[in-house]
């Protein structure tokens, strides 16, 4: 009909949209390192560990509820043994630690070694803000590992309960209370000296080999010096035990009799919960001044 | 300080004992921007403080007309940096890492995947994209650092060596890149050894040496109007006498002459001596001072 | 007296038929050539056999096939001869806890050569490394660094030098000083054998040019001669007048010129003879009436070779 053609321009086309400051950039940064820890958009073999151990963290409450809901219905009226959240926490615990321990040498280390930090140096926001987007995408992880279970548990238990479902949910609303502080405390008794060791080293092995190495050296020498000896004030020696503080705070939340070391040793589980959070603090402290430096 | 795209005043920098900026008063127009000067002159740190990273010592230094310390939030949002040194996460391919440089520079996450896409095309990363940086050569990382830097459509962007490392072609490809970046609309300062390719491609330069201004103005100043160059093939001393017959100032470099005259047209006279002695010419032009000259002349002697 | 440009009359490093396969990559394919007193620039792009071609020539790789010698010998094979030459390798090799003066004594000793001290001292002063000697190599800028490695390179004062990038991270003024000094230990008749990316330079350091492409020899010899060997690619002038439709159309009829075209207020000429060009072009703009004020060949440089030689596979 009419003898008219056009050609687009397809060459660069600048960007006037949306921005989003230093929220966006922070929250980038935040959901790379969630990224990172659970090896999304990485090579296969960064997926291992964080899948094996999230597995590991949450195929018993799968088994637990599952094995309830099998006695439920051969007996109806028996009680499960498995599966206390105190117990599970327990237990998740100690996968927790070893997450952190991987997952915070991850989180921070290639960033220093591979030069990102350059990167990062130069978007709109303060070393501050990189290191706390760094903390929350481990905390948010590690909060996952604890609480997916535990919600598994609380709803499945309370789906096979006697009294019907909603009714178990009302009762036992108490106990969310306690998970979530339960979630808090290994959250906060772990990360942050996985992330300290992390800052500190500039190898992710060295700085995991660390980590572990200090948390178990601390467990062992605190109970040869606690059990083994007559010295005066051993019993101080029992805090030198850092991993077990979580374990302290934890079964006192949920109200059962305390096996960890500075349980034995008498102390409250006040003491222990100060004891958690003055390192939590000072860890996090040197962490910001180590990156404010570098940034 | 008017309209100047980055100035300074009376900055000086120095870590402890050893001054890196001694007092440096410039102001540079909107453009591209060549940062010229030894290893050692002050560019790095010139560039830190004007990211935000640094803080001088003395005085000061604006970006866009605001203080390049206090407001570097507000900088640094208009900005993309190419550091020098290596800088991409290896276990990232450039297109997770691209989309990600996206959000850290302020686009929403449909934006980040369209402009990555698309950025990446234009520094010419096609397949390479899906591979891990870890594996890229030197040209492809140096694509992937341009890549990041402007994938935000800062207002500025500071290149530090952007041709370092890369072969021929490669140095090619990118000072084209960098020569278009005007055309974009994204203003340059371009950190460079290598003075033809700040020559090539930037319209004002900004020379340091030793932590101070050796010189600070538009490029095409250095060429003098008045005075023609010519490189001659024949026989050059009877070019020159020729010339100085018709009243010129002939100065003898080698094969080439650089004649100066008083009353006439220095070209006219060059035309038509050769036309005379039936020598040709290899080049012709207007005297140009390199940037290799101002440099020598004003900084060398350290 | 040889004709072919890739070969010189008096070589002391000589390479023959040599071609370097790592599995199925062939990174070097059948080339021969021969390096003698003077510099020899080494050209090519990345991944295509450059690399490769020094590390051979200074015995670090054995040939798959072909011969090189080296003073008549393969390096490896006798290494007395290291002492004659002289490598300054790209990767910084440098002991970072030396200072520069230890580093290039270290450099001297292992040659065994008699005076390492004094051997060491001059060639620091020879690449005016005088000053920052004494400190230690880790707070080196780069350029500094380069002068160290070159310092170490030539302490034994070997009759070949091979060089690998190296004004790297040099600043401009440095940069005049070692291609001043490249230039001189050529023309003392020593073999320098310079690689290097940065086109311009090599072109004002080096005698002749190798330039190697997907791992052959694509072209040989002095810089205007090769691109004069480009018959098929004519070059392209731009020249400035004030009448530049009356000087396009005076050009027209000499027959060296092919092609006018008026550009941006001037006119790309383009010519299969540069220097017919040259000679005719002030009577033609006399004709006319015309004054030249820029006549400025666009495609005539290393760089422009360069870009042409990667093109033609």
């Amino acid at each position: 009909m009419s003898d008219r053609g056009v050609v687009y321009d397809l060459g660069y086309v600048p960007y006037d949209g949306e921005r989003t400051g230093r929220r966006g950039a922070v929250s980038a940064t935040f959901r790379d390192g969630n990224y990172r820890v659970l090896g999304i958009k990485r090579r296969a073999r960064k997926k291992v560990m964080p899948w094996a151990l999230a597995v590991f963290a949450v195929l018993p409450a799968i088994v637990f509820v599952g094995f309830a809901f099998l006695l439920s219905t051969f007996s109806p009226d028996a009680e499960s043994p498995f599966g206390s959240h105190a117990d599970y926490f327990n237990l998740t615990g100690t996968i927790v630690l070893l997450f952190v321990a991987l997952a915070a040498p991850e989180l921070l280390i290639p960033d220093r070694r591979e030069g990102v930090l350059s990167i990062y140096s130069s978007r709109p926001m303060r070393p501050d803000d990189y290191v706390a987007a760094r903390f929350a995408a481990l905390l948010t992880v590690v909060a996952g590992f604890l609480l997916i279970p535990q919600t598994l548990m609380y709803i499945g238990f309370a789906a096979l309960d006697a009294d019907g479902f909603f009714n178990a949910l009302w009762s036992n609303a108490g106990d969310i209370a306690k998970i979530l502080a339960s979630t808090a405390v290994y959250a906060i008794g772990y990360a942050p000296l996985a992330l300290l060791f992390a800052t500190l080293s500039n190898r992710k092995s060295a700085a995991t080999g660390l980590y572990l190495g200090t948390l178990i050296v601390g467990t062992i020498l605190g109970a040869i010096l606690f059990e083994e000896t007559l010295l005066s004030g051993r019993e101080y020696a029992a805090m030198l035990a850092v991993g077990e503080l979580p374990t302290h705070v934890n079964d006192w939340i949920w109200g059962s009799a305390s096996t960890a070391p500075m349980a034995t040793a008498g102390f409250d589980p006040w003491v222990s919960f100060s004891v958690m959070i003055v390192i939590a603090v000072v860890s996090t402290v040197i962490v910001i001044w180590r990156y404010r430096s570098q940034m | 300080m008017t309209d100047s795209l980055i100035s300074a005043r009376d900055l000086g920098h120095a870590f402890g004992k050893v001054v890196a900026l001694h007092s440096l008063n410039f102001d540079v127009p909107a453009g591209r921007i060549g940062l010229v000067g030894a290893n050692g002159a002050g560019k790095t740190t010139l560039i830190r403080i004007l990211l935000g990273i640094l803080s001088p010592t003395t005085g000061g230094a604006t970006v866009f007309e605001e203080d390049a310390t206090s407001e570097f939030l507000s900088i640094r949002s208009r900005i993309g940096y190419m550091p020098e040194n290596e800088c991409l996460p290896l276990d990232m391919t450039a297109a997770d890492f691209l989309v990600h440089a996206a959000g850290l520079a302020g686009l929403p996450k449909n934006a980040a995947r369209q402009r990555a896409s698309e950025v990446l095309t234009l520094v010419g990363l096609d397949e390479e994209r899906f591979r891990r940086q870890g594996e890229y050569s030197t040209g492809m990382k140096q694509r992937a650092k341009l890549a990041q830097a402007i994938v935000g459509h800062p207002d500025l962007v500071f290149l530090d060596e952007p041709t370092a490392g890369l072969d021929p072609a490669g140095r090619d490809d990118m000072l084209d890149l960098i020569s278009r970046l005007g055309t974009f609309g994204i203003n340059v300062l371009f950190s460079s050894h290598v003075l033809g390719d700040i020559e090539r491609t930037c319209d004002w330069v900004l020379m340091l040496d030793g932590g101070t201004v050796i010189r600070s103005g538009p490029l095409d100043q250095l060429v003098e109007a008045d005075v023609a160059s010519v490189e001659v093939v024949g026989d050059l001393a009877a070019v020159a006498a020729n010339l100085r017959t018709r009243g010129a100032e002939v100065e003898v470099h080698g094969h080439r002459l650089v004649v100066t005259a008083a009353q006439a047209d220095p070209f006219l006279l060059i035309r038509d001596s050769l036309a005379d002695t039936g020598a040709g010419m290899l080049s012709l032009g207007p005297r140009e001072t390199t940037l290799e000259d101002v440099f020598l002349r004003q900084g060398g002697a350290r | 007296m040889t004709d072919n440009p890739a070969f010189v009359d008096d070589p002391t490093v000589e390479v023959t038929g040599v071609s370097k396969w790592f599995g199925p990559k062939v990174a070097v394919s059948k080339l021969s050539c021969s390096f003698g007193p003077g510099v020899t620039g080494l050209l090519g792009p990345n991944g295509a056999g450059k690399t490769t071609m020094l590390r051979m020539l200074t015995g670090l790789l054995r040939p798959s096939e072909g011969e090189i010698s080296v003073l008549g010998v393969w390096p490896r094979a006798k290494p007395s001869v290291y002492s004659d030459i002289g490598l300054v390798p790209e990767e910084s090799a440098v002991y970072t806890h030396m200072t520069g003066r230890d580093y290039v004594k270290y450099a001297a000793v292992l040659s065994g050569i008699d005076q390492p001290r004094a051997a060491a001292d001059r060639a620091i002063q020879t690449v005016a490394l005088e000053d920052a000697a004494d400190r230690k190599l880790e707070g080196y800028s780069k350029g500094m660094r380069q002068r160290a490695k070159v310092a170490a390179a030539l302490v034994a004062d070997p009759q070949i030098l091979v060089l690998d990038e190296p004004l790297n991270g040099t600043d401009p003024v440095q940069r005049l000083r070692l291609i001043d000094l490249f230039r001189t230990l050529g023309d003392e008749g020593k073999t320098v054998i310079v690689s290097s990316h940065i086109l311009d330079e090599v072109d004002r350091m080096s005698d002749r040019v190798l330039a190697i492409v997907d791992g052959r020899l694509a072209a040989a010899g002095d810089v205007r001669a090769i691109r004069r060997a480009m018959s098929d690619i004519p070059y392209r002038v731009r020249v400035e007048t004030n009448r530049p439709r009356e000087l396009a159309a005076r050009l027209l009829e000499d027959a060296v010129v092919h092609g006018v075209a008026v550009e941006d207020g001037g006119l790309m000429v383009e010519t299969e003879d540069l220097s017919a060009l040259g000679r005719g072009v002030a009577a033609a703009a006399k004709r006319v009436e015309a004054v030249p004020t820029v006549f400025r060949p666009e495609d005539a440089s290393l760089e422009s070779v360069f870009r042409y030689l990667i093109g033609r596979r």
